[in-house]
Parts: structure tokens; C-alpha cells; sequence
């Protein structure tokens, strides 16, 4: 559904993704595992719209994607971005409201009551504003917020950062369901044994480079993965 | 009297408030202070000007033709000075440096057109007053007091509940994420500057018709910056109590020392203010942002 070409993507001189391609099929989670600065959330950023390429092809669903990040949001991709980035001074409606932005004030209301349904502790503190929310509430608010807009394709970028790991299984059973939905998820992770547990394919990114793709449960036996991403953390 | 001069001063105060709100706006989505904003209050006066004289406007024409004038009026700026520095990611110097040009050229035009004297609007408003429980209240500071809280309240609502209004202010908070949530950033923009304009218009076009218009008109812009900066940059409630304080301030300097040292004492006034509390009225909710 999602197809990457040969992606080039710099930033003055500092080149963050050397010629990677990738393949998202539709409905499944790919996740994409890799050291700081390997380019990660880079690649998301460049699938959003928010940094130019300077060579290689995006296109979705058979089409280009679109330029602008508000037309690729539009086109169905949306993005959890790294460190939940919800709108401090908005009050959790008005977060899930921008999450809604490409929606018309009746889909929005109607969205709002089904992630409302979906997360009740937003509801709660639906007047609240964002800021002031713990941060596994405010992890609740982005994914809430990225599925107002009943996207065809979610981007979480390191969605599990700096939370309690009760809230961090939490998060990964909701992408889990997320999928079940029939949305498509694309997920960068530091926890690389959570998110390789659930996901279908697997990434390995390391300088702009992709060093490793398959299954994620091959992924999960590789030698190579299991000392540079899973090493020492095996009982987590 | 003293009564009197409060309701003065809260009224003159309450057209600061227009402009240090317009200010703020635009300050709050690109963080820059946007002196162009009194090139925006001097053009739209002008405007609203030409239109009274030509066709014998009343004051609600005229003061509605001002407004619009300075929403078309900011956005143009926008367009023509501002984006394209946007577009190759200029230093917020760069923005700052920007609009002081853009006051001066514009007043500048103002000058070569309509040379460097002072105009008077056909008389709009009676100069007769409204005796309420013992207290007269001039028409015209009712009609000031009037338009802007109505302005204001517009502004607020439409902020809170307009799609576009949620947007602008989620741009303060973070504008790249505001886009990858779905807005066009151009569009957010545009209308930041836009509402700005309105606000910039009103507040113009209401100084022109209560007092005079001059060129320099616009330069009344200051006390705007001034009023956000002692409401705490950021914050457009605290903005308009540091509007209408100044507004007060102002009054009873004028009615106590003279025209002539008001704007040194409310100047001094200002800075003691942010000498004891740099943070500015609204301190805390500018620091949750930061
Ligand atoms: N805005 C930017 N300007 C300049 N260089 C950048 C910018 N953003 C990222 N980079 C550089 O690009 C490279 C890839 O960064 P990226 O943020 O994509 O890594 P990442 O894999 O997401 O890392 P992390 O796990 O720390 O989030 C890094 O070397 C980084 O320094
Ligand atoms: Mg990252």
C-alpha cells in the first residue's frame, strides 16, 4: 500500500537516509527498529511530507503522494510523532479537533464520540488542557488524536518513549488493535523486542541504510538483531 | 470624576486591547513582533477616511470598511514581505528587521499621498454624553468601549470554536505539528494575519474618527507591544489587562499631569511593572509554553 524507492534525504551536509526502499503491505504493522540518528524518524517525517527528499519515489496506494503534509494527511497517512507533541495549552477536545482538521464539524463531532468510546480517560478530561495530562495520557491523546481523521495509514514515531511499562503494553496492545481495525501501521521503535513481537515485517535501519529486512519473528531469532537491539534486555 | 476618568481610560484601553491582541496573534503563531501592524491601523484608517469623505458614510460603514481594509491590508503584507522569507527559513531577526521596514515604507506612503498633516473625519459621533447612576459617559468613548469588546468577544469565540481559530492557536503552541496534523500552514498563516488586520483596522479606524489621522498614526502600535509585553508575550488575555491598565494609566496621567508627561510617566509606569514582574501579568501560562 505504502512503496519507498531509493529515498535520499539530506539535511545541508549531514545525509540522513542513503537509498532506502520499503514496502508497507496494506492492513499489517511494519516496524522499523534502529540506533539514535539512524535516519528513523527522518523517514517518517520524509513519508509526512515534512522534509523533502532530494531523490527516490514515495507513492501510495499506486499514486505519488501528494506534496504538502496537509494533502498527505488528507490522502489517509497520519503521524504519531516522536514525543507525543500534543498542544499543551488546548484542552484535550481541542487536540482531538486538530487531529480532525480535514474532517467537516459533523464527522468531527461524530469521531470524537468514537474515540471518546475508545479511550473514556479522555473523555473524563476532555476539558483539561493537554499539558496537564500524565505523560501515558498524553500517549492516549496522540494516537486518539492521529485516529480522528479515520487515517488509512498510521506513523508512530517511538511511541512507547519515556512511559511506565505497564503503559508501554498498553500502547503496544492498542496498535495491536489498531491493525486488527484494518489500518495500516508503520512503527519505529527503540523497544525493539515489544515492537518486533508485534509486528508482521521488520526493518533494520542503521545510517540511512536499511542492513535488514524480513519477518519480524525471523528478526526476533537473528543473531545480529539480538546483540545490537535485543542484547541484555531479554526478560523485558 | 474619578469614576468618569476609569470608564475614559477603560475605553481608550479597550482600542489598546484591539491592538495588542492583533500583535499578539501574530506574535504567538510566528514569534516575532510585528511592527507592520501599525502600518496596517494608519492604511485602514486612510481607507476608512477616503471612503466617509466620498460617500458621507455614517460610522458603522465607515469604521466596517476600515476593519476589512486592514484584514486585506495584513494579509498582503504577509504575502508580500513575510512568506517569502519564510519560505527560506529566515532568522526571526530577519522577520523582526522585516516589519519596522514595512511601518516605515508604508507610513511613508501614507505621506507621499496624502501629505504630513492631519486629517479630520466628518463629525460621526455627538459629542454628547450618557448620564448613568450620576457618572457621564462621553458617546465617543462608548463607541470605542462598545466596538472593541464586541470585537474582542468575536475574536474569542472564534478562536475557541472555529476550526480555523483552534488551528491558529495550536500553531502557537507548535506549527509544524499543526501541519502534520492536517492544516495548511499558508492558509493558518493567512488567516492569523488576517484576523490580526481586522483588529488592526478597528482600532485604526476608531483613533482616526475619535481623534485625528496622521500619517504616523500607526506608530500607536507601540503601545500595543507595549500592553502584550506587560500581559506576557503570548498570552492574548493577559494582553488585553495590560491594554486596559495602560488605557487607565493614561487617562489619569493626562488628567492629573498633563498630555505632555503622560506618555514619559506611563512609559516609566510600564517599565517599574516589568522590573517587578518580568514575566508579565500572565506569567505562568507563558511559562507552561515555553
Ligand atoms: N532538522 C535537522 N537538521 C539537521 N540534521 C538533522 C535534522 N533532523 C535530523 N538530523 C540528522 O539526521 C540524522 C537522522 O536523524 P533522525 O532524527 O531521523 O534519527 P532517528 O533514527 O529518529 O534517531 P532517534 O532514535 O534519536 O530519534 C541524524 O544524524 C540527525 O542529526
Ligand atoms: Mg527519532
Amino acid at each position: 500500500m505504502l512503496d519507498i524507492k531509493e529515498l535520499y534525504v539530506s539535511y545541508g551536509r549531514i545525509t540522513a537516509l542513503q537509498g532506502v526502499s520499503m514496502h508497507v503491505p496494506r492492513s499489517s504493522i511494519v516496524c522499523i527498529i534502529g540506533n539514535n540518528g539512524a535516519g528513523k524518524s527522518t523517514l517518517l517525517n520524509a513519508i509526512s511530507g515534512m522534509v523533502k527528499p532530494k531523490s527516490g519515489e514515495i507513492t501510495f496506494e499506486g499514486r505519488p503522494l501528494p506534496a504538502h503534509p496537509h494533502q498527505i494527511v488528507k490522502a489517509g497517512i497520519v503521524q504519531v510523532p516522536e514525543g507525543r507533541q500534543v498542544f499543551p495549552i488546548l484542552s484535550v477536545d481541542e487536540n482531538l479537533t486538530m487531529g480532525g482538521y480535514v474532517l467537516s464539524y459533523r464527522e468531527i463531532r461524530e469521531r470524537k464520540a468514537r474515540v471518546y468510546e475508545l479511550f473514556p480517560r479522555l473523555k473524563e478530561r476532555a476539558g483539561q488542557a493537554a499539558g496537564t495530562l500524565s505523560g501515558g495520557e498524553q500517549q492516549m491523546l496522540a494516537i486518539g488524536r492521529a485516529l480522528m481523521s479515520s487515517p488509512k495509514v498510521i506513523l508512530f514515531d517511538e511511541p512507547s518513549l519515556g512511559l511506565a511499562p505497564m503503559v508501554v503494553s498498553q500502547v503496544f496492545e492498542l496498535i495491536a488493535k489498531i491493525k486488527e481495525s484494518g489500518v495500516t501501521v508503520v512503527l519505529v521503535e527503540q523497544n525493539a523486542r515489544k515492537a518486533l513481537s508485534v509486528a508482521d515485517t521488520a526493518y533494520v535501519l542503521e545510517n540511512g541504510k536499511v542492513v535488514l529486512e524480513g519477518r519480524a519473528s525471523e528478526l526476533l531469532e537473528n543473531p545480529m538483531v539480538e546483540a545490537a537491539y535485543l542484547g541484555g534486555r531479554k526478560s523485558a | 470624576m474619578i469614576i468618569q476618568q476609569l470608564v475614559n481610560g477603560f475605553s481608550v484601553g479597550a482600542v489598546y486591547a484591539l491592538i495588542a491582541v492583533g500583535f499578539g496573534l501574530v506574535f504567538n503563531v510566528l514569534k516575532f513582533s510585528n511592527f507592520s501592524h501599525g502600518s496596517t491601523m494608519g492604511i485602514s484608517a486612510y481607507i476608512a477616511y477616503l471612503f466617509a469623505m466620498k460617500f458621507h458614510l455614517s460610522i458603522v460603514p465607515t469604521v466596517s470598511i476600515g476593519t476589512i481594509a486592514g484584514g486585506i491590508c495584513a494579509v498582503l503584507v504577509e504575502l508580500i514581505a513575510f512568506r517569502p522569507l519564510r519560505k527560506r527559513g529566515g532568522q526571526i531577526v530577519y522577520f523582526f528587521v522585516t516589519s519596522i521596514t514595512m511601518l516605515m515604507l508604508l507610513e511613508n506612503i501614507l505621506v507621499i499621498f496624502f501629505g504630513d498633516t492631519f486629517y479630520a473625519f466628518p463629525k460621526m459621533i455627538a459629542s454628547t454624553a450618557i448620564t448613568v447612576a450620576g457618572v457621564s459617559i462621553s458617546t465617543l468613548y462608548l463607541v470605542m468601549l462598545g466596538c472593541s469588546v464586541c470585537a474582542l468577544a468575536l475574536l474569542s469565540y472564534w478562536l475557541k470554536y472555529t476550526k480555523m481559530g483552534v488551528a491558529i492557536r495550536a500553531a502557537s503552541c507548535a506549527i509544524n505539528t499543526c501541519n502534520l496534523m492536517g492544516a495548511n500552514v499558508d492558509a493558518v498563516i493567512s488567516w492569523t494575519f488576517f484576523v490580526a488586520g481586522l483588529m488592526a483596522g478597528l482600532s485604526g479606524s476608531l483613533l482616526g474618527i475619535s481623534y485625528t489621522l496622521y500619517p504616523q498614526i500607526g506608530q500607536i502600535v507601540v503601545k500595543g507591544f507595549i500592553a502584550s509585553v506587560v500581559g506576557g508575550l503570548g498570552n492574548l488575555t493577559g494582553a488585553v489587562v495590560g491594554a486596559i491598565l495602560l488605557g487607565i494609566l493614561e487617562v489619569f496621567f493626562i488628567a492629573t499631569i498633563g498630555a505632555g508627561l503622560t506618555p514619559a510617566a506611563t512609559f516609566a509606569i510600564m517599565v517599574l511593572f516589568l522590573f517587578l514582574r518580568p514575566q508579565g501579568v500572565a506569567g505562568t501560562i507563558v511559562r507552561d509554553k515555553a
